[in-house]
């Protein structure tokens, strides 16, 4: 049961960015419209990019970006490099441990197979 | 004058009295008009956290104030009540003498972080039932304002529990006095005879300022104002791994989640519903002085309604991170309404629409408080028919919402 204060929020915010939902309901013949009638986003906004990044859209040729949202997405770039290199780092540390663990994996079947075939020893 | 003009000439008056820290007067001031008001005034030592307490406790309750001083020894007696020997050795009666603090309309609690541990408990149950125990008897609060201030850096300090800190509405952080307000404050402690407090009118009695409480509670907030309230608090609680309950808490909790460069990802302990309860009366406050109340405003009033209410992963200085994410989270506001999501929520909500449902989706992967609200959908559809488990958001990125066999908790 929604809160009917929930449905009139929702309903406002229907009204300022307003979406039209047109054919069946199913995944056939539909067609959504974005009608932006009151809140277009300006020029030089930063509505290019993110209407790329979210909606698919294609960019124009040049694209301005916000300071606040170049901003985040710089910031958004660091906590991914970052996360990067440390997946890198433990990537390496992985592969050292692997190599590691394959020599000695190796060195206890050579001991192992000398232990039980003696002609092996002989022929080491 | 009507209380509105009143209210506003309290403002001005401590104004006259008090340089600087503008803001955080005006947020004071709009925390007066709610019933049993409660602020809180952190700040250094010598800022001024004892004089703009009383500058406007005065302001309200002229001589009807009590301040109790965490610095001194405080006894129970001196802050709840005592018993009352004569009745107890004359007649056998326990009867209990009630504090002034607890008389008082204006009540100050000057240095709370040095009050005893006894001390705060008396206090919380006050601020939390509005009322008081003592010696098995029980009196009723009626309706104050409580205000009290404390220098966390004090070596001196109690540790008190977070729920006590819950329960101040705001909490006003005071900054020293740059140069030209230094020579300000010499102009007007000789202007007012270096005595600040003395000379602070009434200038609302009490009376007045229940009136003003009661019209500000008839106050309807628009529902895009009640909504960015709930949302922003949503987003400084919601997490995906439901850190409320995990014992593991964030940063090492976010490892690996989707969410890990979100808000979400910044807060170790998150707000509890008081803070919109807090922000809710703030809005209708400033909708009644001054007419309206924008996101603007909200994100402002949050700045002084979030850091006592919450821990972030790493502190650096409260406020200057507080600022920090709430302007991403106006960037988030932004972003919400470039997406179009919450057009998208209230077809879903009318009628399920597979089409709509797919922009849905890849909105919520953008957005913890949003899909939430999907998710919660997608079980209802499921139910329903409309939609196949395997084919929903929740199973494909493995977010659940807490239940047990299928029962949400």
């Amino acid at each position: 049961m929604e809160s009917d204060k929930y449905r009139r929020f929702l309903e406002k915010q229907a009204e300022k960015n307003p979406v039209k939902i047109e054919g069946s309901t199913d995944n056939k013949g539909f067609k959504i419209t974005w009608n932006n009638v009151r809140d277009e986003p300006k020029r030089g906004s930063s509505s290019d990019i993110l209407d790329s990044l979210y909606l698919g859209k294609n960019m124009e040729e040049t694209v301005i970006i916000e300071r606040k949202v170049a901003g985040l997405l710089k910031d958004r770039l660091r906590g991914l490099e970052d996360e990067n290199l440390r997946l890198r780092k433990r990537l390496t540390t992985l592969k050292i441990l692997l190599i590691a663990l394959g020599t000695s994996l190796l060195f206890v079947s050579i001991l192992l197979l000398s232990l039980l075939i003696p002609q092996f020893r002989i022929i080491l | 004058m009507d209380i509105r003009s009143k209210i506003l000439q309290l403002e001005k008056e401590i104004n006259l009295r008090f340089v600087g820290n503008e803001e955080a007067i005006r947020m004071m001031i709009l925390n007066q008009l709610h019933p049993r008001s409660t602020t809180l005034i952190r700040a250094g030592r010598g800022v001024g956290k004892s004089t703009l307490m009383l500058l406007l406790l005065k302001g309200i309750c002229g001589d009807d104030l009590v301040v109790v001083s965490g610095a001194s020894e405080v006894k129970r007696g001196e802050v709840v009540g005592r018993l009352h020997i004569p009745s107890l050795e004359k007649e056998g009666v326990e009867k209990v003498l009630w504090a002034a603090f607890i008389q008082s309309k204006g009540k100050a609690l000057d240095e709370v972080n040095r009050l005893n541990p006894y001390t705060t408990a008396n206090i919380h149950h006050l601020m939390q039932f509005g009322e008081v125990w003592a010696y098995g008897k029980r009196a009723r609060v009626g309706d104050y304002v409580l205000i009290a201030n404390e220098n966390p850096m004090d070596a001196t300090s109690f540790i008190h529990p977070p729920p006590f800190y819950d329960r101040f509405d705001i909490c006003l952080f005071l900054r020293s006095l740059t140069l030209s307000e230094k020579f300000q404050l010499q102009e007007i402690l000789e202007k007012y005879d270096w005595n600040l407090i003395s000379s602070m009118p009434q200038v609302v009695s009490f009376d007045e300022l229940e009136e003003a409480r009661k019209e500000v509670a008839t106050i309807e907030l628009d529902p895009s104002v009640v909504g960015n309230i709930n949302l922003l608090v949503r987003d400084f609680q919601a997490c995906i791994r439901d850190k409320e309950e995990s014992e593991i808490k964030p940063p090492a909790l976010c490892e690996g989640c989707h969410f890990i460069r979100d808000i979400c990802g910044t807060i170790r302990e998150p707000l509890s519903e008081r803070a919109t309860v807090a922000l809710t009366h703030l809005a209708k406050a400033a909708q009644w002085l001054n007419g309206k109340c924008e996101f603007e405003d909200i994100l402002r009033m949050a700045l002084l309604v979030f850091p006592h209410r919450l821990t972030l992963v790493r502190t650096r200085n409260i406020i200057n991170d507080m600022v920090e994410i709430l302007e991403r989270e106006r960037v988030k506001m932004a972003d919400r309404n470039v997406r179009k999501q919450w057009s998208l929520l209230n077809e879903l909500l009318k009628d399920f629409n597979r089409a709509a449902y797919g922009l849905a989706r890849e909105a919520a992967i953008e957005d913890v408080a949003f899909a939430e609200e999907l998710i919660r959908l997608e079980d209802q559809w499921i139910n329903e028919g409309r939609l196949r488990r395997d084919d929903t958001l929740s199973t494909q990125m493995g977010w659940r919402r807490p239940s047990y066999q299928g029962v949400p908790f």
